[in-house]
């Protein structure tokens, strides 16, 4: 899918800052006028003030265009503070180029314009046409494009033939004004009273849930000659199998290859998992998207031959080796992304990467074919959830996409021997278990070599003056393990006769919120952390345990904590455990989630208190005594 | 004749020695392919086993003289993550109808398929060509049919009509190179004077003579052979500032052309002076510098209030930072005239800069301009002349022999203060023919003062202030800048990006930004400071500091490290002691240099009755410490972390 047709016309910039000069739009006139199921005209008209450097970018122009989209009658006025215009920009002073990244090949361009203002505020025009051929994707409206940007007035209009109605959806607008014209219908949503800007906040749920915005979708529709519709999300999935029609044939070498060597395996999971690996041992991803072929797969006799394609044509070829391997799978769409773009009530195009999801037994595993090294059945953060479009005919169907985990959880545990056998020099010997999915973004540990393993290690775990004696990395089904033996002095306190230890030595700290009494948006954390600690302690022979802190636990909607000690005779053992829930929170929560964030820190700060034992001095043997 | 004859045998001497098959394309052995790792990197996701390229003029018809450049490279690719290595972009440069062509594109990958060699060739439908924008178009390639264990091999011919740099090579890149080679032929009207960089040693024989004719000219040109053996991956590391000053290339600038018989068209560029003069003689900068009648008309309705030379100065420097607007673009030299900028009140790096000498003239304080490279564009290499190094031009004042260097693009630095951007070791004043240094006189120093007391849920309370000068200074002024100068904005980004305590209140004091300093108040909280065990209470007072992130983690280091200021941190901490508690124990003082008083750190607690006095300084004095001093460095700062880390006792009366 290519994303980028997907039109978003200003560069935005996510700094986490409040402004009490937002950025203000007077007004934004735009409109849509559908001709047929394959022409539609999309007109803007916008006038916006900038009042600052900071939100110097919500006056840089981005344009898109590219096969399917035109732009017509450009043109941009720029005035200053007084009114007085400084600059008429024609089309051609756009700065026009290519918007593929890096290797990304693709027809899609743009027309840039970047006016660095001496002064501000500085008022920008502009105006434009686009025709839109193909009507898989209609413009719609989101008029407040950025954090921190206020709208005045506005006007949204969509007219198109009653024979061909675009369906829309609105999102905080009142309903729209209809009127009738010779055969067609007109929409008209107005903006009247200015909508007030929602503050740029750390932790902010996605700007759309607030802002008013209009999706479209045509009824009928047309991409070159394929023709689809939106009366349902059947319509989609049954043009996305016309354009996969006659391209799913391996060559007759590959399939005896793949019966020879996969058909034996009896378990279907099993089968379905060597025939991944195997496709992942062959192809590599690269992004290859030109004109149809933004949505049309390469032919998965190419990705044979070539060894490579992209989300599209990787899949395409993963479901036909499996079909090969007597296994049935299915192309499935999916908006990869931080929030979901999918409204299940509203068919439209709405999706931007493919994976594959083959049911097994009843359970659905899904498959990533663009990670080379993805685990079976492992999806990415980005997709994990989302509502997926299933191509299967008329089984078409949504469905969330799931993973072999399914959590969307960042998972560390630790376990830790402390041994104090030298107390001058004491050493510990820690394994750390990367799951969920912090197991995706350690996996490169296995392979690092030790030189840059053990700079892993200082960084991201120990203290920076540790000494490592081994290191290693082995990765155990869906976990990476770090085995680590080291020592450092800061391991302990020694003071006197008495020794002060930290069990949780290695927990991370989860990040502080800052004292905020005038939060106004909700609370947005997208993924979810998991810490998990067991740490023992051999106790020196001579030494006793004359301090344990008392056992905690707490479990509410933000998370938990737990924090348990046991004392046998000699190990002392530590089981922490925390976790910070994902999930959206009311801003009322914003002082709870802070307090809960604090003390769950706070916590980790515990200490045991061990004292050597003198013939002299009688022995309490309670050591839970000194507790306060 | 005779001479000539022996000239051509050593050629042919040469060209046999460099024909090692070694080196030849359509040479890969079954044992090549069964490689799985590369001994002297086993982090390797791939083996560059040669990178050889060339370059010659040759004339064609209708079109004239051209350069043109061979390259061939086979890759040995070792993981998944290496197939990123056969996905190739090449960028042609164009100019109007002037256009860099790609000719004679063709690649192979290798693989073992049941012990045989598997061929494949790249075809037509693998090649995509993209139009940037107009003085761009990209070549995209992928090598078909690649994965862990393939070799392949790539081979073309670029021909371009842009020779101004010859073409430029690079021994190293993000993988390691078994061999590198590099050979050129330059006519003997053409100079060009190289320039290498980086850290690996290249092998450059002196070159040797071939008689031949481009269109019809006869040359006795140079063939220079350029080689590196066993280049490691180039691997950026922390506190180095351009990338291009590391990576190991070669760069070449055309200083002279001399047709045999002719007199020479541009005088030879030989030197340092040559090329000051070529700038000053240059109409825009010249001009600018000695033609412009527009500051007297500008100047004349301004009162500036002042005759002392350094307010006149200041005024200068914030009256032009209020009404002239950088256009984001270094530059060394102007384009526009002073009356053009003044009237679209726009202007490149040099622009600006030029027009604040030129206010400054104008007030009789002698200003001259220094010509730069910012640390992004590199390191100006002295021993390698050239125009193409300098992209910045900024202003020295000169008031009682004290100078004060200034740079209008800076975004809320005070006058002598410059850029971060600008700190790239020296630049050139082109007027009296000199090297300058632009490292800053004075360190950028931070003074931290605290109150902390433990609160009734045994954490961590307190509040103090924070002064910061220069650097330290200059980060949040830049921010400050950005934020149309709102200090309560300023306020709610650092409460909302602190992460080691939570921050209360906090309120920023830019009194004194034109002396380039910064106050901080704040109020905060701590979760993780203090440790509560039975009768003991364990407190680390450093609430703002973050020990847990070591600047350097490398065993090893390559490069050298670029702090390009210098440092310098007072914290003092008045620790109130909690009430029905008493002192166990203090960490010891401590006093830790560096070798030539580069550095050093001194700690010291102090018992006064109600509380404890906390002293920590930290300097660095030098900026820039070689890869052998890396050692020592790296030590410092692990040592100042574990003196820091260091708890205060209380111990319950």
């Amino acid at each position: 899918m290519n994303s980028k047709t997907i039109f978003c016309w200003i560069l935005l910039c996510h700094c986490f800052l409040s402004f009490s000069q937002n950025t203000v739009i007077h007004k934004d006139v735009s409109g849509v006028v559908v001709k047929s199921e394959g022409k539609a005209t999309y007109h803007h008209y916008k006038k916006w003030t900038v009042n600052n450097e900071a939100q110097k970018e919500h006056g840089y122009l981005l344009l898109p265009y590219g096969n399917f989209r035109e732009i017509k009658n450009l043109s941009l006025n720029i005035y200053d503070a007084h009114g007085n215009r400084i600059k008429k920009v024609k089309k051609s002073d756009f700065f026009d180029r290519s918007l593929s990244q890096g290797f990304e090949v693709d027809d899609s361009r743009g027309l840039f314009y970047m006016y660095s203002s001496p002064n501000y505020p500085v008022t920008f025009e502009l105006e434009f046409e686009m025709k839109l051929n193909g009507l898989l994707f209609v413009e719609g409206w989101e008029p407040v494009f950025d954090y921190g940007v206020t709208i005045e007035s506005g006007t949204f209009t969509v007219e198109s033939p009653n024979d061909n109605p675009v369906k829309f959806k609105s999102y905080n607008l009142s309903p729209p004004l209809k009127t009738e014209e010779s055969g067609s219908t007109i929409y008209t949503w107005t903006i009247s009273k200015p909508f007030a800007a929602i503050a740029s906040e750390a932790y902010s749920p996605a700007l759309r849930n607030y802002t008013p915005a209009i999706q479209l979708a045509a009824t009928e529709f047309k991409m070159e000659s394929y023709r689809g519709h939106f009366k349902s999300w059947n319509g989609l999935a049954q043009w996305c199998e016309s354009l996969l029609e006659g391209r799913s044939e391996l060559s007759e070498e590959t399939h005896a290859y793949i019966h020879q060597n996969f058909s034996g395996i009896e378990d279907p999971r099993e089968r379905t998992k060597q025939v991944y690996k195997w496709v992942q041992s062959k192809t590599r991803y690269v992004s290859i998207q030109l004109g149809i072929g933004g949505w049309q797969p390469m032919p998965a006799s190419e990705v044979d031959k070539n060894g490579y394609g992209d989300c599209k044509a990787l899949t395409n070829y993963t479901r036909a080796a499996l079909k090969a391997a007597g296994i049935n799978s299915y192309y499935s769409l999916v908006y990869a992304g931080v929030s979901d773009k999918v409204d299940i009530a509203f068919p439209a195009s709405s999706f931007n990467h493919v994976v594959l999801s083959v049911p097994l037994n009843g359970d659905t595993v899904w498959l990533e074919c663009t990670d080379q090294k993805s685990p079976f059945g492992q999806m990415s953060p980005m997709t994990i959830g989302k509502y997926s479009l299933i191509v299967n005919g008329a089984n078409s169907r949504l469905a969330r996409v799931k993973s072999i985990d399914n959590e969307n959880v960042y998972k560390t545990g630790f376990n830790s021997n402390l041994d104090l056998g030298n107390i001058a020099k004491p050493s510990m010997q820690s394994e750390i278990s990367y799951s969920g999915l912090t197991y995706r973004q350690s996996l490169d540990l296995v392979e690092l070599p030790e030189k840059k393993l053990r700079e892993h290690f200082i960084e991201n775990v120990a203290k920076p003056s540790t000494k490592i004696n081994s290191i290693k990395a082995i990765r155990s089904g869906q976990v990476i393990n770090l085995k680590c033996e080291f020592s450092n002095s800061g391991l302990i306190k020694t003071i006197g006769n008495q020794i002060l230890i930290s069990p949780a030595i290695f927990q991370p700290q989860f990040a502080v919120l800052p004292f905020d009494q005038h939060r106004k948006n909700d609370i947005a954390f997208p993924f979810g952390y998991q810490y998990t600690d067991t740490f023992c302690i051999a106790l020196p022979a001579d030494y006793k345990v004359t301090y344990l802190p008392e056992g905690q636990s707490v479990t509410n909607q933000f998370g938990t904590y737990d924090i348990q000690y046991k004392l046998d005779n000699e190990t002392l053992t530590v089981i922490a455990f925390r976790e910070l829930n994902s999930g959206t929170f009311t801003r009322e929560d914003y002082e709870s989630i802070r307090e809960f964030i604090s003390t769950s820190n706070n916590l980790m700060t515990a200490g045991v208190v061990l004292t050597k034992i003198s013939d002299n001095i009688p022995l309490d043997n309670n050591p839970q005594l000194d507790s306060q | 004749m005779k001479n000539l004859l022996s000239m051509m045998l050593l050629v042919l001497a040469q060209s046999v020695l460099a024909n090692n098959p070694q080196y030849d394309l359509d040479e890969v052995t079954v044992e090549e392919l069964s490689t799985t790792s590369y001994p002297l990197d086993p982090s390797a996701n791939a083996i560059i086993l040669f990178d050889i390229g060339s370059a010659r003029f040759i004339s064609e018809a209708g079109v004239g003289l051209r350069l043109e450049f061979t390259r061939k490279t086979k890759i040995k690719i070792l993981t998944t993550d290496g197939t990123d290595a056969a996905n190739r972009t090449l960028t042609l440069s164009v100019n109007g109808n002037r256009k860099e062509e790609l000719r004679k594109l063709k690649a192979y990958s290798y693989n073992l398929l049941n012990g045989n060699i598997e061929k494949v060739k790249m075809a037509k439908d693998n090649v995509q060509k993209e139009h940037v924008h107009k003085f761009e178009d990209k070549i995209k390639f992928a090598v078909p049919n690649v994965r862990a264990g393939s070799i392949i091999e790539i081979e073309y011919v670029i021909s371009t009509p842009f020779f101004g740099g010859l073409y430029p090579w690079f021994f190293q890149s993000e993988y390691p190179t078994v061999y590198s080679e590099y050979k050129i032929r330059t006519p003997e009207f053409l100079k060009y004077r190289p320039s290498i960089r980086g850290f690996i040693n290249i092998e450059s024989p002196p070159g040797e003579i071939v008689s031949e004719a481009i269109g019809g000219i006869s040359s006795a040109s140079t063939e220079v052979i350029m080689t590196a053996k066993d280049v490691p991956a180039f691997e950026p590391e922390p506190f180095i500032s351009a990338k291009l000053n590391y990576i190991s290339r070669i760069n070449f600038e055309l200083y002279d052309i001399a047709f045999i018989g002719q007199a020479n068209m541009v005088p030879p560029l030989q030197n340092w002076a040559d090329y000051d003069a070529l700038i000053l003689n240059n109409e825009n900068l010249g001009g600018f510098l000695y033609g412009q009648k527009v500051m007297s008309k500008i100047t004349k309705n301004w009162n500036l209030n002042s005759s002392v030379p350094e307010e006149i100065m200041e005024n200068c420097y914030y009256l032009l930072k209020d009404s002239l607007k950088w256009n984001g673009r270094h530059f060394f030299f102007n384009t526009n005239s002073a009356k053009q900028i003044w009237k679209e009140r726009v202007g490149n790096s040099a622009e600006l800069n030029l027009m604040l000498i030129l206010l400054l003239r104008e007030y009789n304080i002698k200003a001259d301009p220094i010509l730069i490279s910012t640390r992004d564009n590199g390191y100006i290499f002295e021993s390698y002349p050239s125009l193409d190094q300098y992209n910045h031009l900024i202003c020295r004042a000169t008031i009682d022999d004290e100078t004060i260097y200034l740079d209008l693009t800076g975004k809320g630095n005070a006058p002598g203060i410059l850029p971060f951007q600008d700190l790239s070791l020296a630049g050139r004043d082109v007027l009296s023919h000199n090297w300058v240094s632009l490292e800053p006189a004075k360190s950028s120093q931070r003074k931290t003062f605290l109150q902390i007391q433990v609160d009734e849920n045994m954490r961590l309370a307190g509040g103090g202030k924070i002064n910061l000068t220069g650097y330290d200074a200059l980060n949040y002024y830049e921010r400050l800048f950005e934020l149309n100068n709102e200090l309560e904005q300023l306020a709610t980004h650092y409460r909302q990006n602190f992460s080691s305590s939570e921050i209360k209140t906090v309120e920023f004091d830019n009194s004194k930004a034109i002396e380039g300093e910064l106050g901080i108040k704040l109020n905060f909280s701590s979760s993780n400071h203090c440790q509560v065990l039975g009768n003991i209470i364990s407190i680390n007072p450093f609430v703002l500091e973050n020990l847990d992130e070591p600047l350097f983690t490398s065993e090893e280091r390559v490069f050298p490290i670029d702090f390009g200021y210098n440092t310098s941190e007072s914290l003092t901490i008045q620790l109130t002691i909690p009430e029905g508690y008493s002192i166990k124990s203090l960490p010891e003082p401590s006093i830790i240099s560096l070798p030539e008083k580069a550095g050093s750190i001194q700690y010291q607690c102090t018992d006064l009755g109600n509380s404890v006095l906390v002293n920590c300084k930290i300097a660095r004095n030098k900026s820039v410490f070689t890869q052998d001093e890396y050692p020592i460095i790296k030590q410092f700062y692990e040592l100042a972390i574990q003196k820091l880390s260091e708890p205060v006792l209380f111990e319950k009366i």
